[in-house]
């Protein structure tokens, strides 16, 4: 047996109790491979968790390797364990019967647990090591006030590190700089004073910069460790997005993750934003230089609370329904590629849960009665562990269907995201016309988007959009800076308010 | 399908926002609002029913510019499908009378308009450079936009997404 598999919740994975007799497990493996296998469900996900089942029964269908499988089970149990749980909440309970597609969210939350099972005490969160580099734009237009907050931004960020943590610094324009080789933070003073040697000039490759980096935190990478690259630019890359699109994809499956941050209006926010989310990391805006300190700091303590990496999530659905969307809401906003599982969600912090929102398609014509809708698979590693340990949690979401559906409340939590996840589509289709050519539609939009957020009390947004509207409409584009200010500024309302998170 | 009560913009069951306009959907909330009004979540579904009100006297962003535009969509309420109107020079709004031979270009007949007071030569919209303006006839039980009273043969300027109200009759208006 795959020792991997040895970690997992063999019963869970195939939904029976321990005490399941063989008939019982068989009924269950056949109800799965029902839902699941790829001759019935299309779905990427489907077939991802059919695997998963059958490596489940494999095991639990062997009277022999069940009972092998029994002991590590119980031997585990002994030794108590962090772990993370996974709940869900649908936006309705019972849905009508009628003759179209209906539109169902779901809200996924996971959680991390103490050993034991507590939620853990947010007064005493972990601290994992950190295996990081930082990758510092220095081309000519960082010169002055961007290059120096940069720089204050990075010998902040050195009292936060310490001996466990490993620390690169580079620098890059047309070429890449190694300005400090990973190694454990050890001489602070000695890490400032190389920083301090950047010097403005040259033009802006991020593939150079970026693939030094990662070279470092890959050749240092530790599962025991959080490993990380921030990127830190203002222009745009020419000529190599390819190329650092097909790095992110190594430092996916290796399990580095990149986040990046984007300084004035000339950076690619798609570019950045693809290569982030391939990893589970994710791209801000500042518009000014001062509020990279800022950054830069919460990043590296986001970074440190780290609890478990490499949070994956597998959706599969059943046959009939369809996965439409994904966007995570905590710890930062993020519209999830949902096209290709697993679906990497980053980091879970010890603190704070990580929040998804989710979008299905349900069929017409349901029959009423109860009914399976989706799977949920959750893995992620958990830091500071001795040996590599992944741990899953799994989810199975059913809803009823009835002629006669009760008048329900929608979750509160899931309207407040659902109506700032409509400001920042509203956004993303007003810039989509745009680039359509469709200057009418983009005008309406971005009067509506600032219709709606002057009614959220988000004054400063929607003034910055009627006044895209009124530039649209003469000159047919938006500026950089408003457009980049309206997609993350909607963005981050999505961001619950700090205090709401330590309830 | 579930009709947005700002922009009237068809969305699919179980939306609670609508896609076109960011407005909550108030079909999909009211009936939680009424069966449960005590214990309404968020600050959100509170507000949703007031905002819905103060739109309708605010005329705010709609644009007034009919460029590029060669029908507009009228929505009337209690009815599920919106009349997609040709825009010409002028067109009049009012219930069809076969015994005169009065047929309106925007004809409510069909709407239960006598029961609503429109009138038979109700209102007319005259549309050029771009913009499109509603007069009311001096019907009998008057023309409003946005909440407002016209007075008779006084034209007004109409936005995308204002409300007309013939009598009792409330129409949403949509450039499309």
């Amino acid at each position: 047996m795959d020792s991997q598999y040895q970690q997992y919740d063999l019963y869970t994975i195939l939904g029976v109790s321990p005490s399941a007799s063989a008939d019982d497990i068989k009924t269950a493996y056949r109800q799965a491979a029902r839902r699941f296998h790829p001759d019935v469900n299309g779905h990427e996900g489907a077939s991802l968790q059919f695997k998963d089942i059958n490596l489940a029964y494999e095991v639990l269908s062997d009277e022999i390797q069940r009972s092998t499988y029994h002991r590590v089970l119980t031997s585990r149990a002994a030794t108590k364990r962090p772990s993370f749980a996974a709940r869900c909440i649908p936006s309705r309970r019972i849905l009508p019967v009628i003759k179209e597609s209906q539109v169902m969210y779901l809200l996924l939350e996971i959680v991390a647990r103490s050993p034991g099972d507590q939620a853990v005490n947010p007064n005493e969160p972990r601290k994992a090591p950190l295996n990081i580099a930082l990758v510092l734009d220095h081309s000519s237009s960082m010169r002055g006030a961007r290059l120096e907050k940069v720089k204050v931004a990075s010998h902040q960020i050195l009292s936060q590190l310490g001996h466990d943590d490993r620390l690169c610094v580079v620098a890059f324009s047309d070429r890449a700089d190694v300005l400090v080789k990973s190694e454990p933070v050890t001489d602070p003073e000695g890490i400032k004073s190389r920083v301090n040697t950047i010097a403005a000039g040259g033009g802006t490759e991020i593939f150079q910069g970026l693939s030094a980096a990662y070279q470092e935190v890959k050749r240092y990478f530790n599962r025991k460790c959080v490993n990380h690259v921030i990127l830190i630019t203002d222009g745009r890359t020419y000529g190599d997005e390819q190329l650092c699109l097909e790095l992110a994809d190594d430092a996916k499956k290796v399990g580095v993750s990149i986040s990046a941050m984007g300084i004035g209006d000339e950076w690619n926010d798609v570019f950045l934003d693809d290569l982030t989310a391939k990893t589970g990391g994710g791209a801000t805006y500042v518009n000014s230089p001062g509020a990279v300190v800022n950054f830069l700091n919460d990043r590296v303590r986001t970074l440190s609370e780290a609890f478990a990496e490499r949070l994956r999530l597998t959706v599969a659905p059943d046959s009939d329904v369809r996965l439409e969307s994904g966007f995570r809401l905590s710890p930062s906003a993020q519209p999830l590629e949902v096209k290709s599982q697993p679906i990497n969600l980053g980091a879970l912090q010890s603190t704070r849960p990580t929040r998804v929102l989710l979008q299905f398609q349900m069929p017409p014509d349901m029959k009423p009665g109860f009914r399976s809708m989706v799977r949920l698979d959750i893995t992620g590693d958990l830091i500071g562990e001795a040996e590599r340990y992944e741990f899953k949690a799994i989810v199975d979401q059913t809803t009823e269907v009835s002629t006669k559906p009760p008048p329900e409340e929608p979750p509160k939590t899931i309207i407040d995201a659902l109506g700032k996840l409509a400001l920042y589509r509203m956004q993303q289709k007003a810039e989509k016309a745009i680039n359509d050519g469709q200057v009418q539609e983009a005008t309406r939009r971005l009067e509506n988007l600032a219709t709606r957020l002057l009614q959220a009390g988000q004054e400063d947004l929607a003034h910055m959009a009627m006044e895209e509207a009124r530039r649209v409409r003469q000159t047919s584009k938006l500026s950089e800076e408003g457009r980049k200010t309206l997609k993350f500024g909607t963005r981050s309302l999505m961001l619950p308010p700090p205090d709401d998170d330590k309830e | 399908m579930i009709i947005c009560n700002y922009c009237g913009t068809g969305n699919m069951e179980g939306e609670y926002f609508c896609d076109e306009c960011g407005n909550p959907i108030l079909m999909a909330l009211q009936a939680t609002a009424t069966s449960n009004t005590a214990a309404i979540g968020t600050q959100e579904l509170k507000n949703a029913a007031s905002a819905f009100d103060a739109l309708n006297t605010r005329i705010y962003g709609g644009t007034t510019s009919l460029k590029g535009i060669s029908s507009i969509v009228v929505h009337v309420s209690g009815a599920t499908e919106p009349l997609v109107i040709r825009l010409k020079a002028e067109m009049t709004v009012g219930r069809a009378d076969i015994q005169s031979g009065h047929y309106p270009d925007i004809d409510l007949s069909s709407y239960n308009a006598v029961e609503e007071g429109v009138s038979r030569a109700h209102a007319t919209m005259q549309y050029n450079d771009n913009t499109l303006t509603l007069v009311d006839l001096g019907s009998v039980n008057g023309t409003y936009l946005n909440g407002q009273r016209l007075i008779p043969r006084q034209s007004r300027i109409v936005h995308d997404g204002d409300e007309m109200r013939f009598g009792k009759l409330v129409l949403r208006i949509y450039f499309k």
